[in-house]
């Protein structure tokens, strides 16, 4: 068996064993053990490949990023600074047409700059944005939708954990990586705003809900009044969090690493000192964070021993190849990519696509010179749609999972996220037609 | 899969507690989480010390390095108990939908002994790298400047593996008596 069977009857193999439902992790780490015992003929070896990716599959300071970032977003996530941020675009948009759903995606996205997680912001928004916007007589799809669709900017704004292994798998900056991320954050809501204010005027049906099921009567006539004390009390704690963590990563005060540490202990003062939090919360928020560290970083490392093993079997290398003589078209190569995300992002994790994906494809598109880090944004973009499409969007799920109205179905989120899916491809394509839009100081022709 | 934060906050969330193996799981992970707030804590002082008095903390990054990996490998058993391991539940969860719930059980079980199995490889690896790093005194850092062994590391990864591997099994046997008992 040549290099080439052997990769691909390995990547087939792993997407076989985890639609099946096997743990990735281990998918991974399984099928890339037996691959170096099939190609070497040698057990030991392999074994020693695999203990050796266990031990510094994630021995370096950059992974320290992951539990400071997660950690950070956690204590606010724990602390309501996410219905703040909603209280104050709500306060400021509520008279508009579509105006909550506008709140929604202006709150996710400044939510977004102080988190690293999409699952995070979807449920936190459920609880705060989806009961107020159905008191207001919008639809229950839209509702859903929305919050869907923009809880998508945690994993594009910086800080993201999407972005971090991106970085950490091709070995690009991560400042540079979260750099990348906010002009495509910025364009993503907007667009969505675009979105949301045209279905308000041309799919009025679809945005309000006209039978009142769900509206309590005489709202939109009260008037909820916030004094200027207020908003400030609740915008300043975030605003103050972004300066600390993107301001401290672009002035060159800090590394990302000393970044998270330092917005960690911002976050935990302020929540503190606001008594938002207590021991016991941050101790389960520590605990948590402990969780997600070990199956964020345990995958990495199966995919460290899966890289390994592919480059063993010169994989990369066969497969640009192969690619090269088959088409010379990079807009297809791209284009088949993308698809190949779409449909493996209906059922696998955003992290695990990454992780598959990332190290047979970046050879293909460095070969046709392209820049690695528009290929991370494009990437991350992709996948994350798949966190809206059945039969397994993540954020869908939790939604529904922690939506309080029972009446509404897992169909009805799925239905309510598909304009917003549809609003991420077209983003996509902007992007792959305008790669230098990635970048945000290239935006009025400087370079 | 990942699972809602809010829902599934706090750590202790284990079913079925088994004797020794639950303790020890639950002190490991008591500790990783523990080992996440101290590297915050050493790198917000680094970051300070070198910023306001011009003296970083020596060590920080050889630390820091040396605590991810401590953090993942103390917290994995827990995970894997609690089911918090990444998988895709889409199969599954049709099988058990669909009451053919011998098939589903049947994967579990098959899948969980895989998980044992890919966690005893790591340990049965690592076995000899903990002795190495004991009998022939390995370490991090510069001599001179700041140096800290690599065998409490290496014995933390070893630990971490043989318990995840053991829970592992431990949910195999779970999904078999289930098995017996009709799936019920």
């Amino acid at each position: 068996m040549g290099g080439l069977e052997i990769g691909f009857l390995s990547v087939g193999l792993i997407v076989l064993l985890i639609y099946s439902g096997m743990h990735v992790a281990i998918a991974l780490s399984l099928v890339s053990f037996l691959s170096v015992t099939v190609q070497r003929g040698d057990p030991e070896l392999a074994i020693r490949l695999l203990t050796l990716a266990a031990a510094d599959g994630v021995a370096d300071q950059t992974f320290a990023v992951i539990p400071l970032f997660v950690l950070m977003g956690m204590i606010m996530s724990a602390s309501d600074v996410g219905r703040d941020a909603y209280d104050v675009g709500d306060h400021f948009l509520r008279r508009l047409r579509g105006g909550l759903g506008l709140a929604t995606v202006g709150s996710n996205a400044v939510f977004a700059a102080v988190t690293g997680v999409s699952i995070a912001s979807a449920a936190i928004f459920t609880r705060v944005a989806v009961p107020e916007m159905l008191r207001l007589g919008y639809s229950p799809r839209f509702a859903v939708g929305t919050v869907a669709g923009s809880s998508v900017l945690g994993m594009l704004i910086p800080p993201s954990i999407l972005l971090i292994i991106f970085a950490i798998l091709t070995e690009q900056s991560i400042g540079m990586m979260f750099f990348a991320g906010i002009g495509p954050g910025i364009l993503l809501s907007s667009v969505y705003c675009l979105g949301i204010i045209s279905m308000a005027y041309l799919a009025p049906s679809f945005v309000y809900d006209r039978t009142g099921r769900f509206a309590e009567p005489g709202a939109v006539d009260i008037k909820v009044h916030r004094g200027p004390a207020e908003i400030a009390a609740k915008s300043l704690p975030i605003l103050f969090l972004i300066t600390i963590v993107l301001g401290g990563i672009y002035g060159g005060v800090f590394t990302p690493t000393e970044a998270g540490a330092v917005g960690s202990l911002a976050a935990l003062i302020l929540a503190f000192a606001r008594r938002k939090l207590t021991l016991a919360r941050f101790w389960d928020v520590l605990k948590e964070t402990g969780h997600l560290t070990a199956s964020v970083c345990f995958l990495v490392i199966a995919a460290t021993m899966y890289t390994r093993s592919l480059g063993l079997a010169g994989v990369p290398v066969e497969i640009g190849n192969m690619m090269q003589t088959a088409t010379d078209s990079f807009l297809l190569v791209v284009l088949i990519y993308i698809l190949v995300i779409l449909f493996l992002g209906t059922i696998i994790d955003s992290v695990s696509i990454i992780l598959i994906m990332v190290p047979l494809f970046l050879p293909v598109v460095q070969g046709f010179g392209a820049d690695p880090i528009w290929f991370g944004i494009i990437t991350v973009i992709a996948v994350e749609v798949g966190l809206l499409t059945p039969p397994l969007g993540m954020a869908c799920f939790v939604i529904k999972g922690c939506l309080e109205d029972k009446r509404i179905t897992l169909g009805d989120v799925f239905w309510g996220a598909a304009p917003f899916a549809l609003m991420m491809i077209f983003v996509l394509a902007l992007l792959t037609a305008f790669p230098d839009m990635v970048y945000i100081d290239r935006w009025f022709g400087g370079r | 899969m990942k699972k809602a934060p809010e829902t599934r906050l706090g750590g202790d969330d284990v079913p079925e507690p088994v004797t020794l193996l639950t303790p020890i799981t639950s002190l490991m992970n008591t500790v990783g989480a523990v080992f996440v707030l101290v590297m915050m804590v050493l790198v917000n002082i680094d970051v300070f010390g070198r910023w306001l008095l011009n003296t970083p903390l020596v060590g920080t990054l050889e630390l820091t390095e040396m605590g991810v990996v401590a953090v993942v490998y103390l917290t994995v058993a827990h995970a894997v108990a609690g089911k918090r391991l990444t998988r895709s539940e889409a199969l599954l969860g049709y099988l058990e939908r669909r009451g053919i719930r011998r098939v589903e059980m049947s994967l579990r079980i098959a899948f969980n002994l895989v998980g044992a199995v890919v966690f005893a490889l790591i340990a049965f690896g690592q076995a000899p790298r903990v002795v190495d790093a004991w009998t022939r005194g390995y370490f991090k850092g510069n001599v001179g400047i700041f140096t800290a062994p690599t065998w409490p590391l290496e014995a933390i990864l070893f630990l971490g593996a043989v318990a995840a591997c053991l829970q592992f099994l431990v949910l195999a046997f779970r999904r078999g008596r289930d098995l017996r008992q009709g799936a019920g």
